[in-house]
């Protein structure tokens, strides 16, 4: 008994260090390289809110609904998961890119 | 499916802060699995972000773990009658509880940061062997703060970084558990040998 737990034990031990492992040991090697970026702007997710983007990148966060054809009211809780349901037709690379051209066309020097 | 567990917990950590967070680690220490230590991380980034502040955070987010933690260490101790009459006569069991009641202190705080899929068994375990209850919250709320402040704080050190972050500790945790199971593996063997 104790020799099959022993056999069954070791197995699953040597499938997850390996696998673990070499993977772990990949995303080490990524980080080592990204230190210099902490204080970039966060990456754009679907989980993300208006005023959070607004929040995280200095910008007005009316701005941003306007540059992305959502209307402010109402919105301010909601994800660009949700609001690409309602405003995108459910294309969330549209609204993903709508915002991301929103972000780098922001001039503060124009409005 | 477009459905993301994950992705509702953040939009609501951005939208009402910290209580969202308590609201998922109470869940997850009650044993329904959820990412949290995901969003310990993602609450360290969202601090050093202006997000959401230091203090509330860690205070809700330790009180709701530890209260999670011993719901599902009651859930094992109203289990104790069923364990007891299954196992009462097994010579091992009671080793076995024997070893958890000198020992499993340290399993406890282990299992809150280091080995986190084997949390929710430790508090099944500790309850349902009798493990006294003080000794178990004292254990947890050390393992449960080491955890906030570790990943919280690695969090907050990579910042927006922390999705990268967090891919290596589920990796690195898959790892310790692999090497756990290696050393049950050689726990088990010698015990075998011995025997012989």
């Amino acid at each position: 008994m104790k020799k099959a737990l022993a056999i069954i034990l070791l197995g699953i031990g040597l499938i997850l260090t390996v696998y673990y492992g070499g993977r772990a040991v990949k995303t080490y090697l990524i980080i080592r390289t990204i230190e210099a970026n902490i204080e970039e702007p966060v990456k754009l997710k679907r989980w993300m809110t208006i005023p959070y983007l607004s929040k995280t990148h200095n910008i007005p966060k009316d701005y941003l609904y306007q540059a992305i054809n959502v209307p402010a009211k109402d919105n301010d809780k909601r994800s660009l998961r949700y609001l690409r349901k309602n405003y995108y037709d459910g294309d969330l690379e549209a609204i993903l890119l709508a915002v991301q051209r929103a972000i780098a066309d922001y001039d503060p020097g124009k409005l | 499916m477009d459905f993301n567990v994950s992705d509702y917990f953040l939009t609501g950590m951005v939208n009402y802060g910290a209580g969202i967070l308590a609201l998922a680690l109470l869940i997850g220490g009650m044993g329904i699995p959820l990412p949290g230590t995901l969003m310990v991380i993602v609450a360290g980034a969202f601090i050093r972000q202006g997000i959401i502040d230091l203090a509330p955070t860690l205070a809700l987010g330790l009180m709701a773990v530890v209260i999670g933690d011993s719901i599902s260490y009651a859930m094992g101790h109203y289990a104790k009658g069923w364990v007891e009459r299954k196992f009462g006569d097994n010579e091992n069991f009671h080793s076995a509880r024997a070893t958890f009641k000198k020992r499993g202190g340290i399993a406890i705080y282990l299992t809150r940061f280091l080995i986190t899929p084997l949390a929710i068994p430790t508090n099944l375990i500790a309850g349902s062997t009798g493990y006294p209850y003080r000794r178990f919250l004292a254990y947890d709320l050390a393992g449960e703060a080491t955890w906030l402040l570790l990943f919280g704080g690695l969090g907050y050190a990579f910042g927006s970084q922390w999705e990268v972050i967090y891919q290596l500790i589920s990796e690195s945790s898959g790892l310790i558990l692999g090497v756990v199971a290696l050393l049950g593996a050689l726990y088990f063997w010698q015990r075998q040998n011995s025997v012989i």
